[in-house]
């Protein structure tokens, strides 16, 4: 499941047009229209210019506390493990030559 | 109506879509890609991979490969095609190189290049768009133009405007993968639910030969998460256990080859543990030392990031707390069994001027992004070849929709096959009687003209036409050949038959028996 910061969103639209699935809807704000469409892949999170997507775990599979951002930093991506709001884990790795 | 001319049109612009497009400029010729989404992350590399599996190193021999090939699909796989298609992956992967991908000229496994591979999806897609005539995005393929037993293009929905418009092209090539989102899945699925099995769908629609899909393939995965887990239990040699401690697969499997048995076996193992009570099933990772959990989570991070975020909602710490095991829902696709459109070596199919590779194709049982990017080079190169003027007029064409609510006919589809046509909830079992109930409810679902956003509605249709052809494969197949992926309660005796069962559909079905050679 992905979850949406509004204040943080620019209404860009890349998010939607990113998903692999067509599982996100813009109307006016981008939406997970279709969250059983979701593979929780991350693209709409690399994607979006202003980190205003996070990954949480379906609630069946666990703590809904703990969220996923992850920054493209060009030629590495950067995942953080927030708890609470509070980042509490990192790490990158190496994407492009 | 608006006509665009191509001589190779690409059903999907994913692995082997991309790479065909590479192939098809260098031979010459102009192709269009038609993709559902967009093409910097779609289908199955959407989130990256961490190894090129189905890859030719230096010292291994195509032979070699084919070997390897066959004993995974316990016996069945087209020698035909595993040896012209592993031969071309050391080129592929060069191409990928040249373009910025980190190759590591690592093993993994045997047949396996280790790549940092988050950005393999960016990379195809720069190489695409420096190759293809034109790509058109949000772009859906829902029928081709057969005349005779010719293709002469395809009729696509435009998602952006909701307009139909036709390619016209001397050859039309199938690359959208396999089938996900046929079965009812009991958490994430491990295959895109981007990929609904379109291509197989146009192929059956349009007459083309479909074989062997009674083989469904069912993998075991990370309970939950529904990660790969190949990196774990092959890179790190950890076992498989049971609630009570038994390494199973030695204790229990070793006619099949134990810890490294067919992936199959390593489906169908778990799955009667679970059947007989013995769970949870666990990969045992106790002695994984911090510097390489470091290294399996970073692989991960390549591969399957919501993994990272698993192992911190949930506590694990490999030493303390091993990760679960259980096989998911079952898919229809190429990539790890024979099911798929029939094709020839050049990767033609039974239709003339119709191409197919990749997920979409069938034939060769352990296939991966290796074998993906091949056949798309293959195909293109095939359609270099094709020579001559193509004065088709297409017709007027528009999807039908109805008034019935695609969600409520894909909920009961997933529903009717997960309890009559062997889902996790029937432990993967089956029977003809269990089948035929499927085959008639997937038979009434396809009588409904359904409504709601196109998208979806296209996607319910190619999925109950892949059901029902499914559906048909397994109840003709009278054994039980390949436990979980295709096996019977009422022909439980496990068979060693050796032949490849091909379907046709024009109106009527035909299915007959084909050697593997
Ligand atoms: C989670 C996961 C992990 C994997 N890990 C590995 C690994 O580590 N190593 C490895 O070698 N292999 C791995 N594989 C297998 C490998 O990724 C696939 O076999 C291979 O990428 C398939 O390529 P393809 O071109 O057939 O399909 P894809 O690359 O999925 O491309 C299909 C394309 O068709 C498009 N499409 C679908 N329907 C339509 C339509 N109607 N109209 C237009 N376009 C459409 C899709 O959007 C997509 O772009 C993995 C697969 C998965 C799912
Ligand atoms: S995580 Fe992937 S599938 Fe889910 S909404 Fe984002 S891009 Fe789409
Ligand atoms: S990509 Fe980010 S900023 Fe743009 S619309 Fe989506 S959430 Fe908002």
């Amino acid at each position: 499941m992905i979850v949406f910061d509004y204040d943080l969103c620019i209404k860009c639209g890349k998010c939607e047009k990113i998903c692999p699935c067509l599982a996100i809807e813009m109307i006016d704000f981008p939406k997970l229209a279709y969250p059983d469409k979701c593979w929780h892949c991350c693209a709409c999170i690399k994607e979006c210019p202003s980190n205003a997507i996070k990954l949480r775990l379906p609630p069946h599979i666990g703590d809904q506390r703990y969220e996923m951002l992850v920054l493209d930093r060009q030629n590495t991506m950067v995942f953080q493990i927030f708890f609470s709001g509070r980042m509490i884990d990192e790490m990158s790795i190496q994407v492009r030559k | 109506m608006e006509i665009i001319s191509a001589d190779l049109a690409i059903v999907g612009g994913g692995t082997a879509g991309c790479m065909a497009s590479y192939e098809a400029k260098k031979q010459g010729i102009d192709a269009i890609i038609i993709e559902k989404a967009r093409v910097r992350r779609s289908g199955c590399l959407a989130p990256g991979v961490n190894a090129i599996y189905s890859y030719l190193h230096e010292g291994e021999s195509p032979e070699n490969y084919y070997e390897f090939v066959k004993f995974q699909g316990m016996g069945l796989a087209r020698r035909d095609l595993a040896l012209s298609m592993i031969k071309e992956t050391p080129y592929a992967v060069g191409i990928l190189e040249n373009h910025g991908l980190p190759v590591l000229h690592e093993r993994q496994g045997r047949f396996g290049m280790r790549i940092y591979g988050e950005h393999i999806k960016p990379i195809l897609a720069d190489i695409a768009i420096e190759s293809a005539e034109n790509i058109i995005e949000r772009a859906y393929s829902f029928d081709l133009a057969v005349e005779g037993s010719r293709v002469y293009g395809v009729y696509v929905f435009d998602l952006k405007n909701q307009d139909v418009f036709f390619v016209k092209a001397k050859a039309v090539l199938i690359a959208t993968g396999g089938a996900s989102g046929l079965y009812r899945n009991y958490t994430v699925p491990w295959y895109p639910q981007s990929n609904a099995g379109t291509g197989y769908a146009l192929a059956i629609r349009a007459g083309a030969e479909i074989e062997g899909f009674e083989f469904r393939f069912i993998p075991p995965r990370i309970k939950d998460v529904n990660s790969p887990i190949g990196v774990t239990a092959v890179g790190f040699r950890a076992p498989l256990v049971n609630a009570e401690g038994e390494e199973f697969m030695k204790s229990g499997y070793q006619e099949f080859g134990g810890e490294t048995a067919p992936i199959a076996i390593r489906a169908f193992a778990p799955s009667r543990e679970y059947l007989e009570g013995r769970f949870p099933v666990y990969i045992n990772t106790e002695s994984i030392t911090e510097e390489q959990k470091e290294k399996l989570i970073k692989l991960y991070l390549n591969a399957w990031p919501m993994f990272y975020l698993f192992i911190h909602a949930r506590g694990i710490d490999f030493a303390e707390k091993m990760l679960e095991v259980m096989p998911c829902e079952p898919y229809i696709s190429g990539s790890h069994t024979v099911a798929g459109i029939w094709i020839y070596e050049n990767r033609m199919t039974s239709v003339d001027g119709l191409l197919a590779a990749g997920d979409a194709a069938g034939g060769v049982p352990l296939k991966h992004v290796g074998g993906a990017l091949a056949e798309g080079i293959i195909a293109a190169r095939t359609a270099s070849q094709i020579k001559g003027e193509n004065g088709f007029k297409p017709e007027e064409r528009y999807p039908e929709f109805g008034d019935y609510s695609w969600r409520d006919a894909e909920e009961r589809m997933q529903f009717v096959l997960d309890h009559y046509a062997g889902g996790v909830s029937r432990y993967y079992i089956y029977n003809e009687h269990s089948a035929r109930i499927a085959l008639n409810e997937i038979m009434n679902l396809q009588s409904l003209r359904l409504d709601g956003k196109a998208v979806r509605v296209l996607e319910t249709c190619d999925r109950l036409a892949v059901a029902r052809t499914m559906l048909e494969h397994m109840i003709e197949r009278k054994e039980t050949r390949m436990p979980p992926f295709q096996m019977r309660s009422d022909y439980p005796k496990l068979s060693s038959s050796n032949y490849i069962l091909v379907s046709r559909f024009d109106g009527q079905k035909h299915s007959f028996r084909r050697d593997y050679v």
